[in-house]
């Protein structure tokens, strides 16, 4: 994958609409990534993206949709379907096809949203059609007990992360506080008012031990970004972040594994151990990192599994500041999922959006001094299958 | 199951449910690989066979973990919810426990019960022993 530049990034407004157009967010996210992109849109040769949503099915042949809406006759379509990785997997086939000469610039786009569950029953007509939706999701045996979102899995790992580790209540509160401190900083957030750990354990308990300020919102949103060859993308500016090294890996287990413990993630590791591997780097020379954490237990555990900290001693790493902005380790500047936003399919491109941002030295108020290497990651399930991929300044 | 469309995936599922109303928790073995495994399969994870046989489990099992939820489809609220390590099989199972959360503890010992839906098939909650 050497030589592929991130040249260009866009993303919409994050959070929770009224009223969903299906396509609008992607065209919306699209438009602005090629803009920033300073290429030309005929320069576009591949375009592609992830689903819509979860639990949406009536939305369908986007990318072929959108390729004649924004009249782009490109090479090749299609749209990857893996749940949060999605479109990390889209764009490591737009970026091999860069490193392969085949095409110079390519596109990857997401925009995601669900109904709300309020009009999940008027737009699907009846249970049995969610329960088969449910069923495509999580699988036959459990969503006849009630498991339409994925919070029950991720409460349970949790609650054997902190029986194994012995990580408190108090500790896993300080993750979200810290997020919302990032997320002060960045005006795209979605939540921006400053909390504290006493206000996370105070809200109310959804699924025990997570509550309510330690579960990433609902939210809808989209994002976009354009991949080139990095001798084009240096063409037309001056600095750009190439890819370095990137790394994926899927255990053979969906959502709650039915086999090994719920209390590690064995992919996580797995990819970060490829990608640090393929840019002959490690944590500790990362200077900005993304981390996919749907919920604050397993936020800290990725950190764990990615390599940043050691096994049980994230929650303290955070608490201690050394993850904030101006800590030696800056996680989720951008807020995270919890604060930032969490429309699942695009987290991965918004998290692309971040580092470059950071990269490029346009963070503003939240920029991290002489930002030179990102890590993003990315994970579908619960912590099912990984990706993480790491962009350096050039 | 009225209508074309099964309520579930795979018909080792379809199997599955409908040995719960008889109040037989099922599963199925690989003679070859002389391996049972949870959940249900057509076919051997391991070896790709297909010369399954279908076994009855003890039903008995420990708690790995669990959790609580407050919004489900068809039951009262709120439901303690437990990953249960099933005896006599490699494989873990996602259920209700019939018992107070605070009662409720890792490693505890629990069997199946079964409950009739008015929304679908029998379905399985545990209880303690």
């Amino acid at each position: 994958m050497k030589g592929v530049a991130i040249a260009g990034i866009g993303m919409t407004d994050i959070g929770v609409f009224d009223h969903a157009y299906p396509a609008d967010l992607a065209v919306q996210a699209i438009v602005s990534a090629i803009k920033d992109s300073r290429l030309e849109k005929e320069e576009i040769q591949a375009l592609f993206g992830t689903p819509t949503g979860y639990m949406v099915d009536h939305h369908k042949f986007e990318c072929q949709r959108i390729a004649e809406y924004l009249r782009m006759p490109v090479r090749a379509t299609g749209e990857f379907d893996c749940g949060g990785t999605s479109a990390m997997t889209a764009l490591r086939h737009v970026a091999l096809e860069i490193a392969a000469g085949r095409i110079d610039a390519g596109l990857v786009y997401s925009a995601h949203w669900e109904l709300p569950p309020n009009r999940m029953r008027v737009e699907h007509g009846d249970w049995q059609h969610i329960v088969r939706l449910a069923n495509a999701v999580y699988g036959s045996y459990d969503s006849r007990f009630g498991v339409l979102a994925p919070l029950q899995y991720y409460a349970m790992c949790q609650q054997r992360y902190m029986f194994e580790t012995g990580v408190t209540d108090e500790q896993v509160a300080w993750l979200p506080v810290v997020l919302r401190d990032n997320a002060s900083k960045n005006p795209a957030a979605f939540y921006r008012e400053p909390i504290t750990v006493e206000e996370v354990l105070a809200s109310p308990m959804l699924s025990p031990p997570i509550h309510r300020l330690e579960a990433c919102p609902m939210s809808a949103g989209g994002a976009a970004v354009v991949l080139a060859s990095e001798e084009r993308a240096r063409q037309v500016r001056e600095s750009v972040p190439v890819i370095t090294g990137y790394g994926e890996a899927h255990d053979d287990s969906h959502f709650m594994p039915s086999i090994g413990d719920m209390s590690h993630f064995p992919c996580a590791r797995r990819s970060a151990s490829e990608a640090f591997a393929e840019a002959a780097v490690g944590p500790a020379d990362i200077d900005v990192a993304e981390v996919y954490g749907a919920f604050a237990g397993a936020e800290l555990m990725c950190y764990e599994e990615l390599g940043f900290f050691g096994r049980g001693e994230a929650p303290a790493a955070v608490e201690s500041g050394r993850t904030r902005i101006g800590g030696d380790m800056p996680i989720n500047t951008s807020g995270g999922r919890l604060s930032l936003g969490h429309p699942a399919f695009a987290t991965a491109l918004l998290e692309i959006f971040e580092v470059v941002t950071q990269l490029r030295g346009e963070a503003g108020e939240r920029q991290v001094p002489g930002a030179g290497r990102g890590l993003v990651h990315a994970e579908h399930g619960m912590v099912n299958g990984s990706v993480v991929m790491i962009m350096e300044r050039s | 199951m009225a209508g074309y469309l099964s309520e579930l995936e795979e018909p080792a599922a379809e199997r599955f449910f409908a040995e719960l109303a008889n109040e037989r928790f099922m599963t199925t073995r690989c003679p070859a690989c002389a391996n049972t495994f949870f959940p249900p399969r057509t076919v051997c994870p391991d070896c790709l066979g297909h010369e399954l046989e279908w076994v009855e489990l003890p039903g008995t099992g420990t708690v790995y973990a669990f959790s609580q939820q407050h919004h489900a489809m068809y039951y009262k609220k709120p439901d303690v919810v437990a990953a249960v390590d099933l005896d006599g099989c490699e494989g873990r199972v996602f259920t209700l426990l019939d018992a107070a959360f605070e009662e409720v503890e890792i490693g505890m010992p629990v069997e199946v019960t079964y409950i009739a839906s008015p929304f679908g098939p029998t379905v399985h909650r545990f209880r303690p022993v």
